[in-house]
């Protein structure tokens, strides 16, 4: 009844204003009746790969390792969850999970939203460059980025020299490395919805007398909503399933659910243990994900988008100028610094800066060993694992998209819901679910190459949807209205409507999709495969051994796979077409 | 030839029937306007026609073909949306041009961009040159001009216009309507719109469907509707005020106005009598009223009149000698002005 | 389990379809290898290892020839993750030879029952206090001791002597110097916790670990924050300020320190104290199910074979088993041998292994 009458409403008169958004049911739908047979169909059709994709690739997997835990000859061992959970050190394990991901979460939010505005609606040389900058540290490997971030917070750091302050084995390091990992997440996707957010909104709240915070309160926040919630929840069941940044700069004294699972399935097999902390992580998640639907379930709206090339201005006013350069300074501290480390160590030779270290990287395939790889092999292995991990996470995230662009019952936001799931499971449940699964024709794919970019996928959909479901959410039912009255087929009218306005979003989530299969290491080294390192795999080896010039070459090719990925994330950047040209 | 059929068309919402029972046809190369206030269906009926929106009864044929089974994108309809839906990511040519490529097929570079029939119809609806504007650089005007365009580019066999002209001042609007018009009979085009203005139907339209409620209140020529309307709903939403009880016997009523001449035929009885306020007409002797506003309306003035007994009157009156506010004057009425209206349909 | 994965392979002809489709623009290099499997299987030989694993390419080429197999390597996580994921396949194994299973994990791997008994030939010729399973499952390949490291120049600074023993450590002079890695997550933490138990007995070990706490031992959670960011002795370390000159490292660390050196130093930069020192052995071990078992024989030869052996401290930093493989000069250059290594047995390990851990975090970490 109360979607019928608000769509009763959305049929226009004239007195209406007449731009705003009542939601208007798509071609074929009945309101009020819930959907069409077609309708429906055409979900389902949408939702089959993906369902296909993680009923194979996720679903099935994991529960056959949980279930190879839990279950015995004599049945199943529910009372396994009231022994474990009655351990003291997993209960501390499970508190310090919790609360160390919402921390990292709320300060993420609170030091990357006046960035996202920035990225959004400033215009500032080098900003292309920059916006592929912040990202770099969502590829490094967590190795690398802890040995930057020690460099920043450790003892004779950056900060202890400056500050006599020292944050590693602190829960601070945890945190602001946390930040550091997720500020790409929080600047790409509040910050793509924001560019293109009709600035007009806010400017006729103000000319109604809302002051400039107010109107930022009431008219832009909660348009931003949705993808302030989406980003959250993602920068949350990042740091949820932390593992690496944890490890290393929390000491051994602080541990993840993730940790635990790890160690019980890969060092102890102790299976049972690891199945009950991968089902309690799943509850948590559950949790998580059913909070986030009922926050944004009412609040997605449709919203008058526009170029985000007419929404950006240089700063005007000391206001702008002051939020421009203290987000660059804090750019600049949390990120740039410990990249610059990188970098510059990357070139700190014994025998002063220069390109020993570099020189010594091609050199490495010349041994004859097969422990080092020329650089060139590992970029290329690279590129080539990442290139299929995004077109599959396009494929199958860009299908769920679709099929969840129009809300549903309850069985949709489930399947919403469930491709989130991958995000908060441990790579090696993953990957040794796929090891007991996978291993019988025409399924045996656990040596085959493309189990690895296939597990990467995993965790690239989500960032495929989470980008593109508010901006197709948000496109004008009419439009595709319109579209079809004008002779576009379905498929035709979301090529021609939907496609063009989310290109942006498309290339956001490609973006991200690749820039993770790039610097993902947990499945790459889970899953067995032939010998194809990739340049994080490459740099963990490297680190793994002692001397001189194998540290030297971990950092150069640290900086070779930052280079890659911002080159990469500029090259995405740079797709955008000619917006005049009609045509893509 | 009836090109446009609908058969008992209801469309309900939960409880609510939006679109009830409507019956309607339009014929080939004729211009028909549905009238009516917000809500009251007008919009869902296009919808209904263009296979937007589904129908809970009925039937929609198009050229005698029930169009249940056909999918929005092949009924071969026009439909410019009221605020237009111009797409923002292509230019003006891409917009007028969209619907080609689609009825075309054409996909490959300069394949199905039509550039001539683009000049044309952009030259047809007074934007010569407009196709490399950003959509977004239009006025509301310009939009909507670009909005028809696009809408005609594909030749529809029928085309569909909601609320065409709600947007724009009023000299543009009426000149539009003129133009409208004249291009619409020029092409030959079939046309079904909904407006809420009554002047805009009265100008457009060979016919009008006047709607209430999802249901036709009356059809006809705008003159017909215009000199006879069906009932004291559509009497009003044509703007007329004075209505009012009345006893009908013979050649007159007796209303609260006294006793107003009814035209010849009228039935008898209780009724409700409207006068249109040309019907007014200031005298000597009568109706004793009291000028409480006049207003210049170009041609003529239109007074509101307060009378000894009963509502307010509208009258209207020539430029010269009209009374001035607070003056008395006396009022008849001619009976050619009056309509007998049926009772208790407010 | 038959029949899910019967259906399952049905519903991935739809899926897989897009998904190949998709990737077939990431994989021609990919294919040789992943396609192996059409060539008639008793040409290719798989070998099942950990990330560790490495060979010169021309010692495996001469041994593809002289067999007539194709070797192909997969590499699996760390030790224990490799090792546990051919427990977890068992009877259907990925490969034929699985190698890279330490003393510390024995047990587990044979208890699993993972490996076919096969007595390789040449294994007369291994040094007889590796050959731990009599029952010939696995094959000892390589051996290495997990020691402490110290930074020569901080010693020679400050003029005092090294630690030599593992009672060295606990002395005054050394206070504040350790760096350790956690025994929970990273395999050298927990040889040398090991090396305590095999030293102070399963009753000593534990105040052993006290009197370390008490001269200020700092734990890390793995070898390369240990070496690289803390030990001042390493090119990391220095870089990162580190500022602790003892570390557990690996016996090999200091001629890889020359090795890898930039220019190669005349002497290592780092030394070893032996006194302080677990010894680990690896195993390989024909795989119950192998495809081509012939071929995994002759790959478990291979290994123990002189070429292999005398390849293999280069490229995995470890020490021969066999008898009369030579050692390469950088070793015996530079580094040292452990004459008298702490020793705990595989079964005693497999038995207690969790629990001292969770004893020795309670006790070190928290």
């Amino acid at each position: 009844m109360d979607r019928a009458r608000r769509e009763v409403s959305g049929t226009k008169e004239p007195g209406a204003a007449s731009h705003d958004a009542a939601p208007v049911p798509g071609p074929g739908r009945t309101p009020g009746q819930g959907e069409s047979g077609r309708a429906t169909a055409v979900r389902l059709a949408l939702m089959a790969v993906p369902l296909a994709f993680f009923g194979l690739f996720f679903a099935y997997p994991v529960t056959a390792i949980v279930g190879r835990g839990l279950k015995t000859d004599t049945g199943w061992q529910f009372d396994r969850f009231g022994e474990v959970l009655a351990r003291p050190d997993i209960a501390d394990v499970l508190w310090f999970t919790t609360w160390q991901a919402l921390a990292s979460t709320v300060l993420t939010l609170l030091i990357a939203l006046p960035g996202a505005y920035v990225f959004a609606r400033l215009e500032f040389p080098g900003k292309e460059l920059l916006r592929a900058v912040v990202t770099v540290p969502f590829v490094l490997p967590t190795v690398v980025v802890g040995t930057a971030f020690l460099a920043l917070l450790g003892r004779g750091g950056l900060l202890d020299e400056q500050a006599g302050i020292r944050l590693d084995t602190t829960v601070w390091a945890i945190l602001l490395a946390h930040v550091f990992f997720n500020y790409a997440v929080i600047v790409r996707t509040v910050g793509g919805l924001w560019a293109q957010l009709d600035p007009r909104q806010e400017e006729a709240a103000r000319v109604l007398g809302a002051g400039r915070f107010a109107a930022w309160r009431r008219v832009t926040l909660p348009a931003l909503a949705p993808a302030v919630a989406a980003a959250s929840l993602m920068v949350f069941l990042f740091t949820f399933s932390s593992f690496g940044v944890v490890l290393i700069l929390g000491g051994p004294a602080y541990s993840t659910l993730e940790v635990e699972v790890y160690r019980q399935t890969a060092q102890l097999l102790d299976l049972s243990t690891a199945a009950v902390l991968t089902m309690v992580q799943f509850a948590a998640i559950g949790a998580i994900l059913a909070l986030h639907a009922w926050t944004v379930r009412r609040r997605e709206s449709a919203l008058r988008l526009v170029d985000p090339g007419r929404t950006t201005h240089r700063p005007r006013g000391w206001a702008q100028r002051t939020l421009l350069g203290a987000v660059l300074l804090t750019i600049g501290l949390l990120i740039v610094a410990p990249l610059a480390v990188l970098v510059e160590r990357s070139f700190d030779t014994p025998g002063g800066y220069g390109l020993g270290f570099y020189r010594a990287l091609q050199d490495a395939g010349a041994g004859g060993g097969t422990f080092l790889v020329p650089p060139l092999e590992a970029i290329w292995n690279s590129l080539q694992y990442a290139l299929a991990a995004t077109a599959i996470a396009l494929v199958v995230g860009g299908l769920a998209a679709a099929a969840l662009t129009r809300r549903g019952g309850r069985f949709v936001r489930g399947f919403d819901a469930m491709l989130m799931l991958p995000l908060g499971v441990s790579a090696v449940t993953v990957g040794f679910g796929f090891l007991i699964t996978l291993d019988e024709p025409p399924l045996d794919l656990r040596t085959s190459w493309i189990l690895v970019p296939l597990a990467q996928a995993l965790v690239g959909v989500p960032f495929v949807v989470r980008t593109m479901l508010p901006v197709l959410r948000a496109v004008d039912g009419r439009l595709r209205e319109a579209a079809a009255v004008l002779g576009a087929s379905p498929l035709r009218a979301w090529r021609e409507v939907d496609l063009p306005l989310v290109r942006r979003a498309l290339l956001i989530a490609a973006g991200f999709a690749f820039a993770v299969s790039l610097g993902e290491f947990g499945a790459t080294v889970f899953i067995a495969r032939p010998d194809q390192p990739t340049l994080p795999v490459a740099v963990a080896r490297l680190l793994g051994r002692a001397g001189e010039l194998n540290y030297g070459q971990a950092m150069a090719l640290s900086t070779i796979l930052m280079l890659v990925c911002a080159v990469s994330l500029l090259v995405l950047e740079r797709l955008r077409p000619d917006k005049t040209s009609g045509e893509f | 030839m009836t090109l446009l059929q609908l058969e008992g068309v209801s469309v309900r919402f939960g409880e609510r029937a939006v679109v009830d029972s409507v019956d309607l046809a339009v014929a080939e190369h004729e211009i028909v306007c549905v009238l009516g206030p917000s809500g009251s269906g007008k919009s869902t009926l296009l919808r209904v026609v263009a296979g937007l929106q589904q129908v809970s009864a009925g039937r929609v044929l198009l050229d005698g073909a029930d169009q249940a089974a056909v999918p929005v994108h092949r009924r071969g309809v026009g439909l410019m949306f009221q605020d237009h839906q111009l797409f923002p990511h292509r230019d003006v040519g891409a917009n007028v041009s969209f619907g080609l490529r689609m009825r075309g097929g054409g996909r490959g570079p300069g394949r199905g961009s039509h550039p001539a029939r683009v000049a044309e119809l952009l030259e047809l609806v007074g934007l010569p040159g407009a196709q490399g504007r950003a959509v977004a650089s239009l006025s509301g005007g310009e939009q909507q001009r670009v909005a028809l365009a696009r809408a005609l580019a594909p030749s529809p066999r029928l085309l569909m216009l909601d609320e065409p002209l709600g947007q724009l001042d009023r000299g543009l609007r009426e000149r539009l309507v003129v133009e409208l018009r004249g291009l619409f009979s020029r092409l030959g085009t079939t046309v079904l719109a909904v407006t809420h203005d009554q002047g805009e139907a009265f100008a457009l339209a060979d016919r009008v469907v006047v709607m209430r409620d999802g249901r036709i209140a009356q059809a006809g020529t705008p003159l017909e509707v215009w000199q006879r309307p069906a009932s004291e709903f559509v009497a009003r939403f044509l703007g007329f005020e004075n209505v009012v009880p009345a006893t009908v016997t013979g050649a007159a009523a007796a209303t609260v106005w006294g006793r107003v001449p009814v035209p010849a035929g009228s039935p008898e009885g209780e009724q409700r009598l409207l006068i249109r306020p040309a019907g007014v007409v200031l005298g000597e002797a009568g109706l004793r009223c009291e000028v409480v506003s006049r207003t210049f309306r170009g041609t003529h003035v239109a007074l509101l009149l307060r009378p000894e007994g009963g509502p307010v009157l509208e009258a209207e009156c020539g430029l010269a000698g009209a009374p001035a506010v607070g003056d008395r004057v006396a009022v008849a009425f001619t009976p050619a002005e009056v309509v007998v209206l049926p009772p208790g349909d407010r | 389990m038959s029949t899910t994965k019967k259906i399952a392979g049905a519903a991935l002809a739809a899926a897989l379809g897009v998904t190949t489709l998709s990737a077939c623009g990431g994989g021609d290099a990919k294919d040789k290898t992943a396609g192996t499997s059409d060539a008639p299987k008793s040409k290719t030989v798989t070998l099942v290892s950990h990330d560790s694993f490495n060979v010169t390419e021309a010692v495996l080429k001469e041994f593809e020839q002289q067999s007539g197999y194709t070797v192909k390597v997969l590499k699996s996580g760390d030790a224990g993750a490799a090792l546990n994921q051919e427990i977890l396949t068992k009877g259907s194994p990925r490969g034929d030879v699985f190698f890279g299973v330490d003393n510390t994990l024995l047990s587990r791997a044979l208890d699993n029952g993972i490996f076919t008994p096969y007595e390789a030939k040449g294994l007369a010729d291994v040094k007889p206090e590796y050959v731990l399973d009599q029952e010939h499952r696995v094959t000892p390949v390589d051996s290495g001791d997990i020691c402490v490291n110290y930074d020569k120049a901080y010693f020679a600074d400050k003029k005092i002597a090294p630690p030599q023993t593992l009672d060295d450590l606990v002395k005054p002079e050394y206070k504040n110097l350790l760096v350790v890695e956690n025994a929970a997550t990273s395999s050298p933490g927990l040889g040398f916790m090991l090396a305590s138990v095999g030293k102070y007995g399963e009753e000593g070990w534990k105040d052993y670990w006290s009197k370390l706490k008490a001269n200020g031992v700092e734990v890390v959670d793995g070898w390369e924050q240990a070496y690289n960011e803390r030990f001042s002795g390493s090119a990391g370390g220095k870089k990162a300020k580190g500022d602790r000159p003892l570390v557990v490292s690996y016996a090999s660390s200091p001629p890889v320190e020359v090795l890898y050196g930039e220019p190669q130093p005349a002497e290592a930069p780092t030394g070893v104290s032996t006194g302080t020192c677990f010894r680990q052995v690896e195993f390989a071990g024909l795989l119950k199910g192998a495809k081509n078992e012939e071929g995994g024989k002759a790959l478990v030869d291979f290994l123990i074979s002189k070429k292999f052996q005398e390849d293999m401290p280069l490229q995995m930093f470890v020490n021969p088993v066999t008898k009369d493989a030579a050692l390469p000069e950088l070793f015996t250059k530079h580094g040292v041998v452990v004459d008298k290594p702490e020793n705990v047995t595989p079964e005693a390990i497999a038995k207690n292994r969790e629990q001292w851990v969770k004893a020795w975090t309670a006790l070190v970490v928290k």
